[in-house]
């Protein structure tokens, strides 16, 4: 009988490919605490715990084929744009490899050691980016800035490939995220990763449609106070896509607010994952936090993981989580034929509906046709 | 002519009997109220009609314009020309007002072999509605009743009535929850729809929509059935003397 690989082989081999991995030299970045924090933690184990509905070793062999594709941006007001393929002093740029304070998250250390191209954006006044990099299918990262009292508009679209996306919103900052993920029959690794500075604030807008494998991870560090966080988004899975979002809101410090909604659509033989944490730490006092997301399955085979998670260190705080998954309500269904609309059509509009209730972006209402 | 004919209909919902075998005539041109106290199957009874999912039809005929409408689609009987108009009607987040009913008139246009309405010709007809039902213009870019007052969710129904304009209004509790004030907006409504060509029945616990509306008949329903038919003085008598008074006729 053929042994079936264990995930402790699977994980042992694939750490060791990439460290092997022949990594782009680029004297201005030190890819070394990646490659420790790695050889020290290893990749964590496929199939289980956070990585239990996206196939780990898919999305690090991707990262380890993709070559650089990297298409620079236009000039931007109030934008300093930096690229990683262009001579550069270190103080500029050394900042890009650093995964500090990140944490446990090994898909970063794993981008860290691989990526092949990358920019490093600086918000300085009120701005607007249309895009982080229009290429697909590259391993990349990116720093964005946003400094004390400016206000940036970032649109990005995110297909396949591997994409770090590190922001430091600085005091009294604001940005507002637009991320839209498009149908794909690739693989891809996304993470974003925030840290709000005192009286700054993230709003983020999400809208996604399926990939092979898709995984999505958004980190936010509020470390200031007066900080606040709006994250809302949805997807619409068709087919048998994939999509696993893992969304980390850590309060790091009191009197902030975090606020989470998502809506999941599911149809076909689709899966969807929402992993949805929220941590608040002990001298976080007067947090307000709060979590939703609802998921509905259009189809008997389609499957939607909904799972929230709280982790409250402090007395002092509001919070609230709540995760549902169900179908189209009934009673509206009835409503809308009881006005002569078809069934298929009364569907499709509670389904909109639906997802119309979490997209608020331009770019995710046209990505989900709503 | 029979709008509606109900022959001895009687139905089921989770295997419960609950009409027990209902006769009842509507013909154009004609006002009906059915009165009857709670659990006596008056909602039920809407629902059947409707063709609503989890109630059964375990006896009797019911026609819509001649035409048979046992296991014919919601859509289908509303298409046909029947109107529930609802006692509680729900909220939908995300759905406007404007594009449900944008979809609901072209749905009949489209079942009776005509185009879609364009725009402005739905503006124009859906904006005066509103204003003869005291509604703000700006209620149509809002969510389908996400936070509608009790009085605006039923003004609602009745822009749908008027704007649909059905051969048969079957209008479930329609001023259940209302003030004066919306009672006598939401009556303004059914008088104005009601014509020679349509029929309307109101659903109703209290006399008092019909202080505001003139009805031919009125049928009174108790235990599924409907035990007595009179015309507006009996809903008077039911004020009165109770039902406890009149189901023993």
């Amino acid at each position: 009988m053929a042994a079936t690989q264990s995930a402790d082989t699977v994980r042992t081999e694939l750490l060791s490919r990439v460290l092997a991995e022949e990594v782009l030299d680029m004297p201005w970045l030190d890819r070394s605490a990646a490659r420790s924090v790695l050889s020290a933690q290893g990749l964590p184990f496929p199939g289980k715990g956070r990585w239990q509905y996206s196939d780990l070793r898919a999305l690090v062999e991707d990262a380890m084929t993709l070559e650089d594709a990297h298409e620079a941006l236009g000039p931007v007001q109030n934008v300093e744009i930096r690229y990683l393929d262009r001579p550069a002093t270190d103080a500029q740029m050394i900042e890009l490899g650093s995964s500090d304070g990140v944490g446990e998250l090994p898909l970063i250390d794993v981008n860290s050691l691989l990526f092949r191209s990358g920019t490093k954006l600086l918000a300085d006044g009120n701005a607007s980016l249309a895009a982080i990099n229009d290429a697909t299918g590259s391993v990349d990262r990116h720093l964005v800035s946003v400094v004390q009292g400016a206000t940036l508009q970032l649109d990005e679209r995110f297909e396949s490939g591997n994409r770090v996306v590190l922001c430091r919103v600085r005091d009294s900052a604001t940005l507002n995220y637009d991320l839209t993920m498009p149908s794909t029959d690739g693989v891809g690794y996304h993470c974003l990763v925030v840290w709000l500075a005192e009286d700054s604030s993230l709003n983020l807008r999400l809208a996604s449609q399926g990939a092979q494998i898709r995984r999505s991870d958004i980190i936010v560090n509020v470390m200031g106070r007066n900080a606040s966080a709006t994250l809302s988004g949805g997807w619409l899975l068709e087919n048998r896509d994939h999509l696993d979002t893992q969304v980390y809101v850590n309060h790091r410090i009191g009197q902030s607010r975090s606020e989470q909604s998502f809506h999941g659509v599911v149809d076909d033989q689709a899966r969807s994952t929402f992993s949805g944490f929220i941590r608040i730490d002990r001298d976080a006092n007067g947090t307000e936090a709060h979590l939703t997301n609802r998921n509905i399955a259009l189809s008997p085979q389609a499957r939607a993981h909904a799972q929230p998670e709280l982790e409250i260190y402090t007395d002092d705080v509001i919070c609230s989580h709540g995760a549902t998954t169900g179908q189209l309500d009934d009673d509206s269904l009835f409503l809308l034929r009881a006005r002569g609309i078809g069934e298929e059509s009364a569907r499709a509009m509670l389904t909109k509906g639906f997802l119309r209730q979490v997209i608020h972006s331009e770019s995710g209402t046209a990505l989900l046709s709503l | 002519m029979k709008l509606l004919e109900l022959r001895d209909l009687a139905a089921s919902v989770d295997e419960k009997q609950i009409l027990n075998g209902i006769d009842l005539t509507v013909n154009a041109g004609e006002v009906h109220a059915i009165m009857g106290p709670n659990g006596s199957g008056k909602s039920t009874l809407s629902n059947v009609l409707a063709g609503r999912d989890g109630y059964t039809v375990t006896n009797g005929e019911m026609e819509l314009i001649g035409t048979p409408v046992n296991g014919m689609s919601v859509e289908d009987r509303a298409l046909a020309g029947l109107f529930l108009g609802f006692q509680h009607p729900i909220e939908i987040p995300g759905v406007t007002n404007m594009e449900f009913l944008k979809v609901a008139i072209d749905s009949h246009l489209i079942a009776s072999g005509e185009e879609e309405m364009n725009t402005r010709d739905f503006m124009v007809q859906v904006r005066d509605i509103s204003k003869r039902l005291e509604l703000s213009t700006e209620f149509l870019k809002r969510f389908v009743n996400v936070g509608f007052s009790g009085g605006e969710k039923k003004r609602n129904e009745i822009l749908q009535l008027m704007l649909l304009q059905p051969r048969l209004a079957f209008l479930d509790e329609t001023d259940s929850g209302l003030d004066v004030d919306a009672l006598q907006v939401v009556a303004r409504g059914i008088n104005e729809f009601r014509s020679d060509e349509n029929g309307v029945v109101l659903v109703t616990h209290y006399q008092r929509l019909l202080n505001y509306v003139n009805v031919d008949f009125v049928h009174i329903m108790v235990n599924g059935a409907i035990v007595k038919t009179g015309d507006a003085q009996l809903a008077h008598e039911v004020e009165a003397q109770g039902y406890a008074g009149l189901g023993e006729a």
